[in-house]
């Protein structure tokens, strides 16, 4: 019997489809990997769970997306905390004029 | 000998809307955020003798500001009656990003690919912008608690005995800040970003 890429290709499907399907199984589904994700940012989580999200991540890479732009959001946030009030001023993030010269008044009288 | 301020009277002009806004990010409310940054004028007043001048007048400031503000959450605990620990993880989620089986719609919610992530779009003024528009959404509990552990870096246990929260009840609105803010910088940033 001759063995081409097709062949193997097909005999490859043929044991990779169980383990998936074994994975899907044992792996916390999605919705609960969202939810632990975000645990595992504020405080450690036990060992059999963080193996369960390893296994988790090989047949899915929405979850393995979705850590990873989580701790980009935590990053960009520690690491700039600055920025988000640096941005240009709106008129409903700015204080009022009248609460401006209220300000000054009492920094004045005081 | 302190290190140099400059002029009072000139605080509101310079640092007042910054503060202003800081403040905003955090309780919400504009009239408690302009007292938030009354106060903290009126402390750093006070308190200007002992400015030493390792930080610019601003991080100062904003160092003032943050103690206020935690001040203000404590005083609001202690003046409410305690909530109800259990009441708030009952709360049905929205689940429309999942099917039945509890996975992700690909068609739809799933997570994008996000093609500048991470470095360059930290760069880019409209990613700031998108982001303190997502954070302004937020439900304000939900607000309250991620400013406090992804601004501030609390930890989770100081932020659970401050707000008399139990460490569930804070995983849940932490989850769901993290995962509404996320959703919502993919829709409004991510999803359309313009040439380049």
């Amino acid at each position: 019997m001759q063995i081409g890429p097709k062949q193997d290709v097909n005999q490859l499907k043929l044991i990779i489809g169980p383990i998936v399907g074994w994975l899907i199984r044992i792996t916390p589904p999605c919705k609960d990997m969202t939810r632990l994700l975000s645990e595992s940012m504020d405080g450690p989580l036990p060992l059999g769970i963080r193996i369960k999200m390893r296994l988790h991540f090989l047949i899915c890479k929405w979850c393995e997306r979705y850590k990873n732009q989580l701790l980009f959001l935590r990053q960009a946030l520690r690491r700039n905390p600055y920025e988000l009030e640096s941005e240009v001023p709106a008129s409903s993030t700015s204080l009022s004029p009248e609460a401006k010269d209220r300000l000054k008044r009492v920094i004045r009288n005081s | 000998m302190g290190g140099s301020l400059s002029d009072p009277e000139k605080w509101v002009e310079e640092h007042g809307d910054y503060l202003f806004r800081c403040a905003l990010l955090r309780v919400r409310d504009q009239v408690i955020a302009e007292d938030l940054v009354q106060e903290t004028l009126l402390a750093a007043l006070q308190a200007r003798e002992r400015f030493a001048g390792q930080s610019s007048e601003r991080s100062w400031m904003i160092g003032i500001l943050k103690h206020k503000i935690i001040d203000r959450f404590r005083k609001d605990i202690r003046e409410q009656p305690a909530a109800d620990p259990e009441q708030m993880t009952e709360i049905p989620e929205d689940d429309e990003a999942f099917d039945k089986d509890g996975h992700w719609r690909l068609d739809q919610t799933a997570p994008m690919d996000w093609p500048d992530h991470p470095g360059a779009v930290l760069e880019r003024k409209q990613f700031w912008e998108s982001l303190r528009r997502c954070l302004t959404k937020l439900p304000p509990n939900m607000a309250q608690v991620f400013t406090l552990r992804e601004l501030d870096e609390l930890e989770s246990d100081a932020i659970c005995t401050m707000l008399h929260i139990s460490s569930s009840n804070l995983w849940v609105l932490l989850h769901r800040a993290r995962k509404q803010l996320r959703q919502c910088l993919e829709v409004n940033f991510f999803g359309h970003r313009e040439a380049h």
